[in-house]
């Protein structure tokens, strides 16, 4: 069965959230690699272990939703560059933007956990 | 204006889409009522210091990022709806999902400019406390 082809006016609205995805994904990564970069360097200079730990969890939850966004763009650009599997791609790039909402939504909440802890005296950073 | 409307073309998504469309859109719920509460928060500990009754000056910092998070909010909840509406409805599958894509473009617009906002912040800051 032929699949439902998008519109140029719907392309438009599908690519344009597609690169601002992608953008978005790209601005995670390399914030998730600084904060890699800068866990690396912690180690190197012998700085206190809990900052390390604080750059490390920081940085991988940010490259998977870098990468889940990067990925969400990649396909909702597809579906304007390509014919015939509009839909599809459409449903693949929501399942990516899904993973990436899922993603944020824990971070935020291990991050709120972490600051009530925090603040309780359960641990101290720094 | 990103309102497509127009649209006259329709598609209904099978079950299958459907289930998708529902986790997009709740998850774009989630988010945005988490957005939205970090945003109210912001702006009530700005508001707080900007009347005297907090010490120090991040209050300038925090009320504009409680905005700006706050309108990102707004767009993933309408997102969200949106998504679940082409769900809901029969005949306007598509349009609904096109909305949804408008919202949800602009919040992400929005969080890309704060995340600017932020590392310009943290680069500023950082050279500022390397000068001292």
């Amino acid at each position: 069965m032929a699949e439902y082809e998008f519109t140029a006016r719907e392309n438009e609205v599908v690519g344009r959230l597609g690169r601002r995805a992608k953008l978005w994904g790209w601005i995670s990564a390399i914030g998730g690699v600084l904060c890699l970069f800068a866990a690396l360097l912690g180690m190197r200079l012998g700085a206190d272990s809990s900052r390390i730990l604080l750059f490390l969890l920081a940085a991988l939850p940010q490259l998977s939703v870098g990468l889940s966004f990067l990925g969400a763009g990649r396909s909702l650009v597809g579906v304007v560059e390509t014919r015939g599997n509009d839909v599809t791609l459409l449903m693949d790039a929501l399942g990516n933007l899904t993973v990436a909402m899922k993603i944020q939504i824990a971070i935020t909440l291990v991050f709120v956990l972490l600051v009530v802890a925090n603040a309780a005296g359960v641990y101290s950073i720094g | 204006m990103d309102d497509i409307a127009g649209t006259t073309r329709d598609h209904e998504f099978t079950e299958e889409q459907n289930a998708d469309l529902r986790a997009v859109g709740s998850h774009a719920i989630t988010w945005g009522f988490v957005c939205v509460s970090a945003g109210v928060a912001c702006i009530g500990l700005g508001l707080l210091g900007a009347t005297g009754k907090l010490h120090g000056t991040a209050w300038r910092l925090v009320l504009p990022s409680g905005v700006i998070n706050s309108i990102a909010g707004v767009n993933f909840l309408i997102a969200g709806r949106d998504f679940r509406a082409a769900v809901h409805t029969q005949g306007c599958d598509v349009r609904h999902v096109m909305e949804g894509l408008t919202h949800l473009s602009r919040a992400i617009l929005v969080q890309i400019l704060l995340g600017l906002a932020t590392i310009a912040l943290v680069v500023l800051g950082a050279q500022l406390s390397g000068g001292h």
